[in-house]
């Protein structure tokens, strides 16, 4: 079994494009969360989301790729740009056949199918743009990130709703860990501020009107995001014998299925999650530093978190910190975890704890250190990131910093 | 409003699997076989029946099953109030 490093990452969120203007916010406390700019909000109830701001397709992408590219898969290109230019590695040749790229999203091209759909049933135009199903399809993403970098490995698309990049990482690290590649490229993009799709979120009636405070009193709901977060997973021994910048090691990946609700969550399947991921990293409950929570802001997924984490962590629980990065940047569903694990890096080299933001006052059936509202100086040595999807399908990964 | 509450227990019943008759004011939520889903899916069926929007978040609810309704009365309220007060 290989060890496994992570050579490179990147994101783009609510926070904005690129892990240094991100990893500022995580710092700075800076929440992402605004008025809807990328859909019309006149039909709508909710009118705050967390989208990527100033975002210009053309400065990434000439017009003949545009035309190819969903906003789902921009987003995705451009992390994983960053990802791989962090690594500093080149797929030509050899390499190119022993590298993965594994992807999660939820939906895929929400944004072409909504406008292609509205021209057909609203405009009663005739004519559907010749690319519409290579735009839209859920694994477009990652042929274009195996397209524009020569990946010629394993290659798909993982969906498991809001779990999806947490899986598709997860599937990644054994790929690298059993030595089937040497490198794997990985993450999650989503982006779903399409009117067709808001009105969906909007029927479920869990998306907050305000904003999002996970863990806190008062809290109302989600507040839907969008993104993407990107990494490099390279066997260990490959990436010292090139003397490549380690960031961190992925130290465990763990799974499980509640088998119960179709968007209730589960105690017994989110512990159960977590403690496969301790026990495939073969680490104790008193090694983890921090938890990056899965913490939507709904009232069920905190508390049952909460739980969880205490059924898991025991008496250890209480010394955890806890936070839900999705307070700044949103909940970007299939790109969650990915972005997540990302900000966790981030905080585990800068020395720091991401708070939970827009923390009101203590909810009594949440109970744990949810870093409130601030930043803290602190060291992470071992952390968790969760991710609960809707259907039960629970994927947790442990990482461990790299000094 | 005592057809649309007629038609709102009908909807409760039907979703529950008991005839209408059986239920009250009175009748708790956690003694039929009701999710919190389904309760949307109720509010649903009134929203296309009397072309309405409901508001309704179960997140500013009490937590209890994320539904934030004790009894049928509850349910009965919140609908009746809003149709009586279009939106």
């Amino acid at each position: 079994m290989n060890r496994v490093a992570i050579t490179g990452m990147g994101a783009v969120s609510a926070l904005g494009i690129g892990t240094s203007v991100t990893a500022a916010a995580l710092r700075a406390g800076t929440s992402g969360v605004r008025p809807i700019m990328g859909a019309p909000t006149d039909r709508l109830a909710v009118k705050v989301g967390a989208e990527v701001p100033h975002f210009e397709p053309g400065e990434y992408f000439n017009e003949k790729r545009i035309s190819q590219l969903d906003r789902y898969s921009q987003l995705g290109l451009i992390a994983a740009r960053e990802a791989i230019a962090a690594s500093g590695l080149e797929f030509k040749g050899a390499l190119g056949a022993r590298t993965a790229a594994i992807v999660g999203s939820g939906v895929g091209g929400m944004g072409t199918l909504d406008d292609n759909f509205r021209r057909l049933y609203a405009e009663n135009v005739h004519h559907f743009h010749p690319l519409t199903i290579p735009r839209m399809m859920i694994s477009a993403a990652v042929s274009h990130i195996t397209m524009e970098n020569g990946i010629k490995g394993p290659a798909f698309t993982i969906a498991s709703a809001c779990a999806s990049a947490n899986h598709a990482i997860g599937v990644a690290f054994q790929m690298v860990r059993s030595g089937m590649v040497d490198v794997a490229v990985s993450g999650g993009t989503e982006s779903v501020f399409t009117p067709g799709t808001l009105k969906a979120w909007e029927a479920m009636r869990i998306l907050a009107p305000d904003t999002c405070r996970p863990f806190s009193r008062g809290r109302k709901g989600l507040v839907l995001g969008e993104g993407a977060g990107m990494l490099v997973l390279e066997n260990f021994d490959h990436a010292r014998a090139r003397g490549a910048l380690i960031l961190g090691e992925i130290a465990g990946f763990g799974m499980s299925a509640d088998a119960g609700d179709i968007v209730l969550p589960s105690l017994d399947g989110a512990a159960s999650a977590m403690k496969n991921c301790l026990a495939d990293g073969g680490l104790a409950p008193g090694e983890i530093d921090y938890i990056n929570a899965h913490g939507t802001g709904t009232m069920m997924n905190d508390v049952t978190e909460t739980r969880a984490i205490r059924a898991v962590f025991g008496g250890h629980a209480d010394k955890l910190a806890v936070s839900s990065t999705k307070s700044l940047h949103g909940h970007a569903l299939g790109a969650a975890g990915a972005i997540e694990l990302v900000a966790t890096l981030l905080a585990m080299r800068g020395g720091f704890i991401p708070p939970t933001v827009n923390f009101l006052e203590a909810d009594p059936e949440c109970d744990l250190d949810y870093v409130p509202n601030q930043a803290r100086e602190g060291r992470i040595g071992v952390a968790l990131s969760n991710s609960f999807a809707f259907g039960g399908l629970n994927a947790v990964l442990a990482v461990r910093s790299a000094s | 409003m005592e057809d649309v509450e007629a038609t709102v227990l009908d909807f409760l019943a039907k979703k529950a699997g008991v005839e209408p008759g059986t239920l009250t004011r009175a009748t708790e939520i956690s003694s039929l076989d009701l999710q919190s889903i389904d309760i949307l899916e109720i509010m649903f069926d009134v929203e296309e029946k009397y072309n309405i929007s409901l508001l309704y978040n179960p997140n500013e609810g009490s937590s209890a099953a994320g539904a934030g309704f004790k009894t049928v009365g509850d349910v009965l309220d919140l609908i009746v109030k809003q149709i009586g007060k279009p939106l």
